[in-house]
């Protein structure tokens, strides 16, 4: 039996499967179109009111976009782990490449926050492409430095840094997202700290740390933080890891420069459960917690 | 005007092949129950928040209010009225260490607890609490407490163990 309070705001005729990225953009030329991947968030933004006039589902499945493996040509170095648009969450946390390895520990942390029923089926690109501050799993792309891969009609295939795709998503609305690339290098490491109501729930606040320590020194080679839930997109703490760059990671200099950071966010918006006061409190515990994990996980390497 | 494009999906359903027709918003919930008749399939608040229209796609978990049924084209579903065991009452080991541990009340929870109980433990034999915890986290209940469920799957977890010893 039809759901017709859901059809009088979703009400789609055709699910076309293109099976080339060519012909997947194609369709994404009408405004009547939407792609589907996990569909996860499709019928909560249909019940929005957002999907009214969409006629057309683009199922992407058949477009060879669930793997995840390392790049062919790698240095010693640096190890280059690409993942396709339509990977599963669950089938990324359970790949060998993941599992065990200090430089994606954070990513696991926020694959596995969402209950089993999503990681089953919910996909990085839609996770990505859904372009809002408050899911984990882009908050820690966004700390590893990811690069993503977009075919559009225009370009082809391009890829952008996922700085410049969260300064501006809505630019990337007619094309396809087909991969995630991110790379580990020795000495580095990630975490992940979310702030939350119940266990599989949305963030009220929460940070991402990708860290590297100089081999010799142990100081602070390089270093991303990222904020999520607390600004409309997902934002780098640029200053802060200005400040944190070069030094020696003791937990007096980790705890001062935190403090300082509530200063430097000034667009913190509230949300139903979180005031921007609370907001500003919270941020130096989160960042402290996971600058120190961080750290620690990349000492041990 | 409402559309009435219909595409027509085939799948395994409890074992069953099924050839059924759909609109491309259906949700593989609104088919289950209301074409196919397994009641079993509950629903508590058709977003994702609740678990409790939980079934089995090719073995893992998924919501069936989140799932459109055009997507579930050849896989295979499970639903509680899969489960057939050859003990008491012809339960299955899940089904009995659920009554025995007392682990459902009002029961609404219940067919989603058992089958992603069934899903952890058809790959995992011998689960910890936590990995128990994470497994049945998707899916809220309002009258157990949760312990005894966990205690259950525990249970389960032996007796399946004990069977394939033997
Ligand atoms: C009950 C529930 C609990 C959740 N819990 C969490 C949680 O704890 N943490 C968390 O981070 N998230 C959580 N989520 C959100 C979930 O992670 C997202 O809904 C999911 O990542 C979206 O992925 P999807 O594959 O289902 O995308 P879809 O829902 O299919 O698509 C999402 C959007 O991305 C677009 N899109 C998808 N793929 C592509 C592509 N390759 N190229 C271009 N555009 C694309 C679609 O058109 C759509 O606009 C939860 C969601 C639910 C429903
Ligand atoms: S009905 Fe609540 S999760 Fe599906
Ligand atoms: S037994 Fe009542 S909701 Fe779980």
């Amino acid at each position: 039996m039809r759901d017709l309070e859901l059809n009088m705001v979703f009400d789609p005729s055709e699910v076309l499967r293109p099976s080339s990225f060519q012909d997947a953009v194609e369709t994404l030329d009408s405004s009547d179109s939407k792609i589907v991947a996990g569909n996860t968030s499709l019928y909560s933004l249909a019940r929005k009111g957002r999907l009214e006039n969409i006629k057309k589902l683009v199922d992407i499945s058949k477009l060879g976009i669930s793997y995840i493996k390392e790049a062919e040509s790698q240095t010693s170095e640096e190890k280059k782990i690409l993942v396709g648009a339509g990977t599963t969450f669950q089938e990324i946390t359970s790949s060998s490449l993941i599992n065990g390895r200090p430089e994606y520990a954070g990513l696991k942390e926020a694959l596995n926050k969402s209950p089993p029923q999503i990681r089953n089926v919910a996909t990085i690109g839609g996770s990505i492409c859904s372009a809002v501050s408050f899911y984990d799993l882009p908050i820690v792309l966004f700390a590893l430095g990811t690069t993503l891969k977009f075919f559009s009609k225009k370009e082809g295939e391009h890829l952008i840094t996922i700085d410049s795709f969260f300064q501006n998503p809505a630019l990337y609305g007619k094309s396809l997202l087909i991969e995630c690339q991110f790379s580990s290098s020795p000495n580095s490491a990630s975490s992940f700290v979310k702030l939350c109501r119940r266990m599989s729930g949305y963030a009220v606040a929460m940070t991402a740390a990708r860290i590297k320590l100089d081999r010799t020194s142990r100081e602070i080679d390089d270093i991303r933080l990222v904020i999520g839930a607390m600004t409309k997109t997902p934002q780098r703490l640029n200053q802060v890891e200005e400040e944190l760059r070069h030094k020696e990671p003791s937990i007096e200099t980790i705890t001062r420069m935190c403090e300082k950071s509530a200063d430097l966010v000034h667009d913190i918006i509230p949300s139903v459960h979180a005031s921007t006061a609370y907001k500003k409190r919270v941020l130096p515990i989160l960042l402290r917690e996971a600058i120190t994990t961080a750290v620690e996980r990349a000492t041990e390497r | 005007m409402l559309n009435e494009t219909r595409i027509k999906v085939r799948f395994i359903l409890n074992g069953e092949s099924r050839n059924i027709e759909c609109m491309a918003a259906d949700t593989l919930f609104d088919t289950l129950r209301d074409s196919l008749g397994t009641m079993s399939v509950k629903q508590g608040c058709d977003f994702g928040g609740c678990g409790v229209c939980s079934v089995l796609l090719d073995g893992r978990p998924v919501y069936s209010c989140l799932m459109p049924t055009w997507k579930v084209e050849g896989s295979k579903i499970e639903t509680l009225e899969g489960l057939k065991g050859k003990e008491l009452m012809n339960l299955d080991a899940i089904q009995q260490a659920f009554a025995t541990n007392f682990a459902q009340q009002c029961g609404y929870c219940t067919p989603a607890m058992i089958l992603n109980a069934k899903a952890l433990l058809e790959r995992n034999p011998n689960p910890s609490v936590d990995q128990i915890k994470d497994a049945l986290s998707g899916v809220l209940c309002r009258c157990t407490g949760y312990m005894p469920i966990v205690e259950a799957v525990m249970q389960a977890a032996m007796m399946r163990r004990k069977k394939t010893q033997v």
